[in-house]
């Protein structure tokens, strides 16, 4: 009888070791293919996180370009040849028509090989006005790759009247330049925008 | 007593196939503890080649930024001085002429700003700069000082005359691999002169 028990706990102990075993070699194999998966995952991230920065600078330049376009169109004003007088970026107040009746604006005023389409709005005293630039390179030097790049302005000027009169009336204008590394109207998930404001009054 | 030895003889042999087993189980260990160390070494390696491009391209793009700030300063500084001429006349080699497309370097030096035109087609890159050890600074190519790994690349041109300008600079560089590696960027200026100096 003791015999017999003996045998029966000796084979039962065999078993427990051999279920161990499986158990121990799919622990194992699960910590690896995590440690391998959190590499993998880690790796991927610096390669799209090595990219952003890459990106980014193409977004600040497409941002500065917008944001020299619009600086320059409000200091240097429509062109004479336009007949239209005052600042191409209406201020509060002023009925300017910066579009001609037809509803085209004039390719005289062009940024980066491309007339600007104008959007204005007014509300709260402040007035906007909203374009976009592409910015590709305009000249055919063979062995550089195309790109494409999207300057997003919006300018808002407000007018400030201590009621002295109107030759004491201070103009304050705000440019916000947004660029994107990727053409306007696409976006995709690697997509990185860089903004420039720049605020002056005259 | 002959029973007695077939039986050990039996339990002999029946060890065997145990021994080969683990033999087999070792070598896959062993494999597997390879994989695991060489996995993550491989990746590490990899990392740090790639924050060597990292350091390569914030080098470059800071280049390619001096170039253009470089011209900026040019026609701001025209501009405020109210001098007369073309509005990009100061830039020298690098000033665009009848509309065409100028390839140039620019640098600055204690005597001051030079442009240096590079030889060869549009296609052809300017020479590497040269790298100063004494002040720290990279140079023109014609200067004295070790050569650097960086070729900078200014082509400048008028898109609308007396208006706007663009400038594409295209910094040139040698990779861990000895591979070819390049940043290009493109800004757009315009003409402020006739606000200051009507």
């Amino acid at each position: 009888m003791k015999i017999l028990k003996n045998k029966i706990r000796k084979e039962y102990v065999a078993e427990k070791i051999k279920g161990f075993t499986l158990l121990f070699s799919i622990l194992v194999a699960t910590l690896v293919v995590a440690i391998g998966a959190t590499i993998i995952s880690v790796a991927l991230r610096q390669t799209i996180l090595s990219g952003t920065s890459r990106e980014s600078q193409y977004a600040f330049y497409a941002a500065n370009t917008a944001l020299e376009c619009a600086f320059y169109w409000d200091l240097v004003g429509i062109p004479s040849n336009l007949q239209i007088p005052g600042t191409i970026f209406k201020v509060p107040g002023e009925t300017l028509a910066v579009r001609d009746g037809s509803g085209v604006i004039s390719p005289d005023i062009s940024c980066a090989g491309e007339p600007l389409e104008i959007t204005t709005s007014e509300s709260n005293g402040e007035h906007r006005s909203t374009f976009s630039i592409s910015i590709r390179n305009q000249e055919t030097i063979s062995g550089m790759p195309d790109y494409e790049y999207c300057g997003l302005v919006t300018i808002i000027k407000t007018l400030d009247s201590n009621g002295s009169g109107p030759e004491d009336d201070i103009i304050k204008t705000t440019i916000e330049a947004k660029g994107r590394n990727n053409a306007c109207g696409t976006t995709n998930s690697r997509t990185v925008e860089r903004g420039l404001i720049q605020v002056y009054e005259s | 007593m002959m029973h007695t030895f077939f039986k050990k003889n039996i339990q002999t042999q029946s060890t065997s196939p145990d021994t080969g087993f683990t033999m087999v189980e070792t070598l896959v260990a062993i494999f597997i503890l390879l994989i695991s160390i060489t996995g993550p070494l491989s990746f590490a390696q990899s990392g740090l080649r790639a924050s060597f491009t990292a350091r390569d391209q914030i080098v470059a793009f800071y280049l390619a930024q001096d170039a253009i700030e470089m011209i900026k300063n040019t026609r701001d500084s025209k501009a405020l001085a109210g001098e007369s001429g073309d509005w990009l006349d100061t830039l020298g080699s690098c000033a665009p002429v009848n509309g065409s497309v100028t390839k140039c370097n620019i640098g600055y030096s204690t005597r001051g700003r030079a442009a240096l035109a590079c030889d060869g087609t549009l296609n052809t890159l300017c020479p590497k700069m040269v790298y100063d050890q004494s002040t720290r600074e990279f140079r023109l190519h014609n200067r004295p000082g070790v050569e650097s790994k960086y070729s900078r690349t200014i082509y400048l041109s008028e898109l609308v005359p007396n208006r706007e300008a663009q400038i594409i600079v295209v910094v040139e560089w040698e990779g861990p691999a000895l591979e070819k590696r390049r940043v290009i960027v493109q800004e757009n200026i315009y003409n402020w002169v006739p606000v200051f100096n009507p």
